[in-house]
């Protein structure tokens, strides 16, 4: 049976004939996909293959060499323009060591677009991080900078959701907390793309799947 | 603005070394002017404090080390896609860098005015001091912008750090080591004696200003060119 959210899906992102070429190698090659909204769309392939070299350019990061792409009809590559509500988790993060989890996601709220300063907090509890904790991000252990980077991501509940291997460095409660997240996330309403290097996790999580290789782009399943 | 304060100053400890270091500067210059005996004139002693050797070697390079700290904010991709293109985000560095490069002239010469003292200046000599904390605020804004530009394209603190210090010591080598034959472009500039005419003074600050605006061209250009591939000066290259 289809769930609503599969017979409901509008165009979220559309990517049309994108390349790049990065000291001279082509990191993606006419690339073209749809990724809908209020679905999980996972991305997958080896290492190097252009997975998140296409996250970055879905999110504006990088200027494309050809091609286009809309998030939600809003063409961002025209001009070097970003998504207007995204959050990204692409590491490496801009983090502070010497700041707190909680000083961390405030002064990134502070200069974010959507502004909401009771985010910060709620955004720690959901992915299972005491706001009131007093240690310095230097002492986080990598599954905790890792919930940090998740919150950090979905703070401020955008419409766009972009997440480089989210369960990275994670125990198996904090994978289920972060599927959890994904599914509360899409369900909400955003767009979510995911990469991840294990297929299992990411067939378990998306509604559709593209398979990268050299720059490329294959569909692989659609629920 | 009071997340972007607290990168400049939360827990910041290059900070708290440049404001030690600064104040210590200043104490040394205070006890060595009070041994000179020849009494001289307000604008010497302030030139023994603010002039071209203490900036190119204390006063540049602490500003800009102090700035590398909010620059591993501005360099990231996090805070270019909270503007809606990258050009907001570089002018809204620039209005930041301007602001920061005030408080740090401000600050270097309340500090250069307290040493100079027990000899009094004179209304001229204050008006005077108000040009200079304008102009060597314009060359610490280009400093921040050389620095900037540097993070945003190379991506490398060290370089970052150093391409600004060089401009820093620039006119230090203009004046001291070419021996002239270089044109002075920053704390040479910046310097405004109270003889100088208001027409001297116009040329001056039109002169930073020039290099100022071209910075920001220049900022604006490596801002739209960018890559953000890895965490900015935070970060490391991902293959």
């Amino acid at each position: 049976m289809l769930r609503e959210h599969e017979v409901t899906r509008a165009v979220g992102v559309e990517v049309r004939g994108v390349s790049k070429r990065l000291k001279g190698k082509t990191v993606l090659d006419q690339v073209t996909a749809s990724f809908p909204a209020m679905s999980i769309t996972g991305l997958q392939g080896p290492n190097g293959s252009g997975k998140t070299m296409l996250l970055r350019a879905i999110a504006g990061l990088i200027s494309v060499d050809e091609g286009e792409i809309e998030v939600c009809g809003e063409r961002i590559t025209d001009g070097g323009a970003f998504p207007s509500d995204m959050g990204f988790l692409i590491e490496p993060l801009t983090l502070w060591d010497e700041f707190t989890g909680l000083e961390n996601l405030e002064l990134l709220e502070s200069i974010s677009r959507k502004r909401d300063p009771a985010a910060p907090r709620r955004a720690l509890m959901r992915v299972g991080l005491d706001p009131d904790d007093l240690r310095l991000l230097k002492s986080y252990s990598l599954g905790m900078r890792q919930r940090l980077s998740i919150a950090q991501a979905i703070m401020l509940a955008p419409g766009l959701l972009l997440l480089d291997e989210p369960t990275n460095a994670l125990d198996e409660d904090g994978k289920d907390l972060i599927r959890r997240i994904l599914f509360e996330e899409r369900d909400r309403g955003a767009i979510v793309i995911v990469i991840s290097h294990d297929r299992e996790e990411l067939a378990r999580v998306s509604d559709l799947r593209y398979q990268m290789s050299e720059g490329r782009l294959s569909e692989v399943s659609a629920r | 603005m009071r997340g972007i304060r607290r990168i400049f100053m939360r827990r910041h400890t290059l900070l708290v070394i440049a404001i030690a270091v600064l104040f210590a500067c200043r104490v040394l210059q205070y006890a060595a002017l009070q041994r000179d005996l020849v009494q001289r004139v307000w604008l010497d002693r302030y030139l023994f404090c603010n002039g071209s050797n203490t900036a190119s070697f204390l006063l540049v390079p602490l500003t800009v080390l102090v700035w590398m700290r909010p620059l591993t904010l501005f360099s990231s991709g996090l805070f270019a896609s909270s503007f809606k293109s990258r050009r907001g985000a570089a002018m809204a560095c620039a209005g930041h860098a301007a602001l920061y490069s005030l408080c740090c002239s401000l600050a270097i010469n309340v500090t250069a005015t307290f040493s100079v003292l027990p000899v009094a200046p004179t209304p001229s000599d204050l008006i005077s001091l108000g040009g200079s904390v304008l102009l060597q605020a314009a060359v610490l804004f280009i400093a921040c912008m050389i620095s900037t530009i540097a993070a945003v394209l190379v991506r490398e603190p060290a370089i970052s750090f150093l391409a600004a210090a060089a401009y820093g010591v620039w006119d230090f080598m203009a004046q001291n080591v070419v021996g002239g034959g270089l044109p002075s472009i920053g704390w040479g500039i910046a310097i405004v004696s109270s003889q100088l005419t208001t027409a001297e003074l116009l040329v001056k600050a039109a002169m930073l200003g020039s290099i100022a605006l071209g910075m920001i061209a220049i900022q604006l250009i490596a801002f739209e060119r960018a890559d953000y591939v890895d965490g900015g000066l935070l970060g490391h290259q991902r293959s």
